[in-house]
C-alpha cells in the first residue's frame, strides 16, 4: 500500500490532488482546500446560522470568502467598481446579519443564493437610483428577499453613520459610548475629564442637538 | 423622524428640551427612583405632547444604536475583507516571529507567576489595572513636592479653576510682575519638575496643568540662554491637560521669536514625531511615531505616540519631523512601555483661539524653517524649551 488514510483534519488552502484514468491515460488533477468548517452551500445548517447571530468571526470570514468573489465578478460586470463592490457586498452581509439576529428566520434557499440575491437586488437598485444606466431593471430585481423596510432601515442607519463620523470628537465618542456601549455620565465624564457628569451630560445634549440638526440636512 | 418641540409646551410644562432629555435617558435606563418613574408615567398619559417627544427621543436612541451597531460590522467586514485580499505570509516567517514570543512567554511566566506560587509578596501594583501617569518629577529638592506626590492621583476629579487667587501657596497675593524679575537660576543637580516652551512672542508659555496644580506663580530656567524667571500661571483648563503661563515683558524679550508654528490638526498614525524635555538636569531628546488617533482609554482629546517618555517630559513640547509643533506630551501608560500621551494640537488651538480676547497670544509672529536635518532643527529649537520647576 502506497498512501494511507489521514487522521489529521486537513486545514484551509490545503494542497491536494486526485488520480484517475480515462480510456487508459493517468489524469493527475491537483487543487487545494477551499472551505473547511463551513461550506456554505452544503451544509445549512441552524449551527451555522447560530454562529452568524454571534457574528463568529471565523464564519463570517469563510462566508464572505466563499460568496464575495461571486459578487464582485457581477458587479464588475455591470457598471460597477471593487470599491462598489465591497460596499453593496458588506450592506447585504449586514442584513443578513441583521435577518437572522431574529431567532423565526428561515433560510428558504442556499446561503450564497440568498447572500447574492440581496447585494444584486441592492446594486441594481442603486443603479436605478444614481440613473448610472438608462436601462431599467426593476423586472430584474427579485421580489421578497428583502423588504422596503429592511431597506429604509439600511439607508437611515447608513446616513446616521456619516452624521456620526462626521460629529468630531469629543462628540463622536460621548454618543457612542452613550447610546452604542451604554455607558454611564459619570464613566463617560472620567473618560474625557469632564470635571463631573453634570459638565458631560450638558455637553452630551450639545452633541445629540448636533447630530439631530445634521439629521435633517442630510435628508433633504 | 424628529419631532421640534412646540415653544409654549416647554414653557407651560416649565421644563427645557435639555432637561426632558435627561429625564428620558433616566427612564430609558431604568435610574429613577419608584416614585419618580410613577410620576413620569402619569405625566406621559396626562400629556399627549410629552409622550410623543418621549417617543420621539426613544426612537432617536435606538436609531443611534443601530446606527452604531451597522458601523461595527461593517468595519468587521472591512477587517476580514483586507485579511482575505492581502497576501498571507509564508509559514516560515509566522515561526520565526513566534519562537522568541513563546521564549518570552515562558520567561513571563516564570517571572510572574513564581512569587505567587511561592507565597511571596507579589506587587501589588503588578496586579493594578493599567493607569495612565503623568510625567512629572516628585523628587525635587522643593516645596511643591509633597502636593506634587498626591496629584497624579486626584487630577481628573479635582476642580481647578482658572481663578487661583485665593491659593496663595509659595508666594504672597500682592505680588506685583516686577518682582518676577527675580533672579531664581537652579543649580545643575536639581532635577526639574517638568518642561514647558513659549508659544508666542509675548511671553506666553504652554505646559501641562498638573504641573503646576494650585501654584501662581513657577520658575521657569533655561540654560543655554542663561535666564531663569519666575511666571505666573495664567490659565488652567479645565478638561485639557494644559496651562498658560505668562511672564514679565521685561523677560519675554530674552527670548527671540518662536521657530516652529503648531499643526492645524494631528498628525496621522505611523508619523515621525520627536520631542525635547527635561526628565533630568539637561535636555534630552527622544523620538517615536504616532501609534494610535486617542489615547489613553480611547480619550479623544489625546493621541498616543510609541516613544519612551520619562518624569519630567510632561509639558513638553512634540515636534513632527518637519519641526511643527504637535502638540504636548502629559503621560504615559503604567503598565505598557512606550505608550505616551500627548494632547491634540487642534484641541490646544481651539483653546488659544477662544482665549483670545482675554490674552493676546498671537501665533502670527511665529515663523517656521524647515530644516532638512532633526540635528540642525534641534540646535535651533532647544533654546525654547524650558524647565520648569
Amino acid at each position: 500500500m502506497l498512501f494511507r488514510s489521514i487522521f489529521l483534519k486537513v486545514t484551509l488552502g490545503h494542497p491536494i490532488f486526485i488520480f484517475f484514468s480515462t480510456l487508459g491515460d493517468l489524469l493527475i488533477i491537483t487543487g487545494y482546500i477551499q472551505l473547511d468548517t463551513v461550506s456554505a452551500d452544503h451544509q445549512i445548517t441552524a449551527e451555522i446560522i447560530d454562529k452568524i447571530r454571534k457574528q463568529d468571526r471565523k464564519t463570517l470570514s469563510d462566508i464572505y470568502k466563499e460568496i464575495y468573489p461571486m459578487v464582485e465578478k457581477y458587479i464588475l460586470e455591470n457598471s460597477g467598481s471593487r470599491d462598489d463592490a465591497q460596499d453593496i457586498f458588506q450592506d447585504a452581509f449586514y442584513i443578513l446579519i441583521k435577518k437572522v439576529e431574529d431567532t423565526t428566520f428561515e433560510l428558504t434557499s442556499k446561503l450564497s443564493t440568498f447572500l447574492f440575491g440581496i447585494s444584486k437586488n441592492l446594486w441594481l437598485k442603486k443603479l436605478t437610483k444614481k440613473q448610472l444606466d438608462k436601462d431599467d431593471y426593476s423586472n430584474e430585481i427579485e421580489a421578497g428577499l428583502i423588504s422596503d423596510e429592511d431597506e429604509q432601515n439600511l439607508d437611515k442607519n447608513k446616513a446616521m453613520k456619516k452624521c456620526i463620523d462626521l460629529l468630531g470628537e469629543p462628540c463622536k465618542t460621548i454618543i457612542v459610548q452613550f447610546y452604542f456601549l451604554q455607558t454611564s455620565m459619570k464613566e463617560i465624564a472620567e473618560m474625557l475629564h469632564y470635571t463631573n457628569a453634570n459638565n458631560a451630560k450638558n455637553q452630551k445634549y450639545k452633541c445629540f442637538v448636533r447630530l439631530k440638526k445634521m439629521m435633517l440636512k442630510e435628508k433633504e | 423622524m424628529f419631532c421640534a418641540f412646540e415653544k409654549n409646551d416647554v414653557e407651560r410644562e416649565g421644563m427645557s428640551e435639555e432637561e426632558k432629555i435627561a429625564l428620558f435617558d433616566a427612564y430609558l435606563r431604568n435610574e429613577m427612583s419608584e416614585s419618580d418613574s410613577s410620576n413620569f408615567t402619569a405625566l406621559s398619559d396626562k400629556s399627549e405632547d410629552f409622550r410623543n417627544e418621549f417617543e420621539a427621543y426613544k426612537s432617536d436612541s435606538a436609531q443611534i444604536k443601530s446606527a452604531e451597531e451597522y458601523g461595527q460590522i461593517r468595519s468587521t467586514l472591512k477587517s476580514i475583507h483586507q485579511e482575505i485580499h492581502t497576501p498571507k505570509k509564508s509559514l516560515f516567517v509566522q515561526m520565526k516571529f513566534w519562537i522568541p514570543l513563546a521564549a518570552a512567554a515562558v520567561v513571563a511566566i516564570v517571572v510572574f507567576a513564581l512569587p505567587t506560587v511561592m507565597g511571596g509578596n507579589a506587587d501589588t501594583a503588578d496586579n493594578a489595572a493599567e493607569q495612565m501617569v503623568y510625567l512629572e518629577n516628585d523628587d525635587v529638592a522643593d516645596g511643591a513636592s509633597e502636593e506634587a506626590s498626591e496629584e497624579a492621583l486626584v487630577m481628573t476629579e479635582e476642580i481647578v479653576e482658572s481663578d487661583s487667587s485665593t491659593v496663595g501657596y509659595f508666594y504672597e497675593s500682592e505680588m506685583h510682575t516686577s518682582e518676577l524679575n527675580q533672579y531664581v537660576r537652579y543649580s545643575d543637580l536639581i532635577i526639574p519638575k517638568g518642561t514647558c516652551f513659549p508659544i508666542s512672542n509675548q511671553g506666553y508659555f504652554l505646559t501641562a496643568k498638573h504641573l503646576v496644580h494650585k501654584r501662581r506663580y513657577v520658575k521657569i530656567q533655561q540654560k543655554d540662554l542663561d535666564i531663569a524667571f519666575n511666571t505666573e500661571v495664567v490659565y488652567r483648563d479645565s478638561v485639557l491637560d494644559f496651562a498658560i503661563l505668562k511672564c514679565s515683558e521685561k523677560n519675554a524679550e530674552l527670548i527671540s521669536r518662536v521657530p516652529f508654528k503648531m499643526v492645524k490638526s494631528q498628525p496621522s498614525l505611523g508619523d515621525n514625531v520627536f520631542s525635547l524635555g527635561y526628565p533630568k538636569a539637561d535636555i534630552v531628546y527622544t523620538k517615536g511615531d504616532v501609534s494610535s488617533e486617542n489615547g489613553f482609554r480611547s480619550d479623544s482629546m489625546t493621541y498616543q505616540i510609541s516613544m519612551p517618555a520619562n518624569p519630567g517630559n510632561s509639558g513638553a513640547p512634540l515636534f513632527t519631523k518637519k519641526g511643527d509643533l504637535a502638540g504636548i506630551i502629559i503621560a504615559n501608560n503604567s503598565k505598557k512601555q512606550s505608550v505616551t500621551y500627548v494632547i491634540k494640537p487642534d484641541y490646544i488651538l481651539d483653546r488659544i483661539e477662544n482665549l483670545q480676547n482675554k490674552f493676546e497670544i498671537s501665533l502670527k509672529s511665529n515663523y517656521s524653517v524647515r530644516y532638512n536635518q532633526t540635528s540642525t532643527t534641534i540646535k535651533k529649537y532647544r533654546p525654547f524649551v524650558f524647565e520648569l520647576h
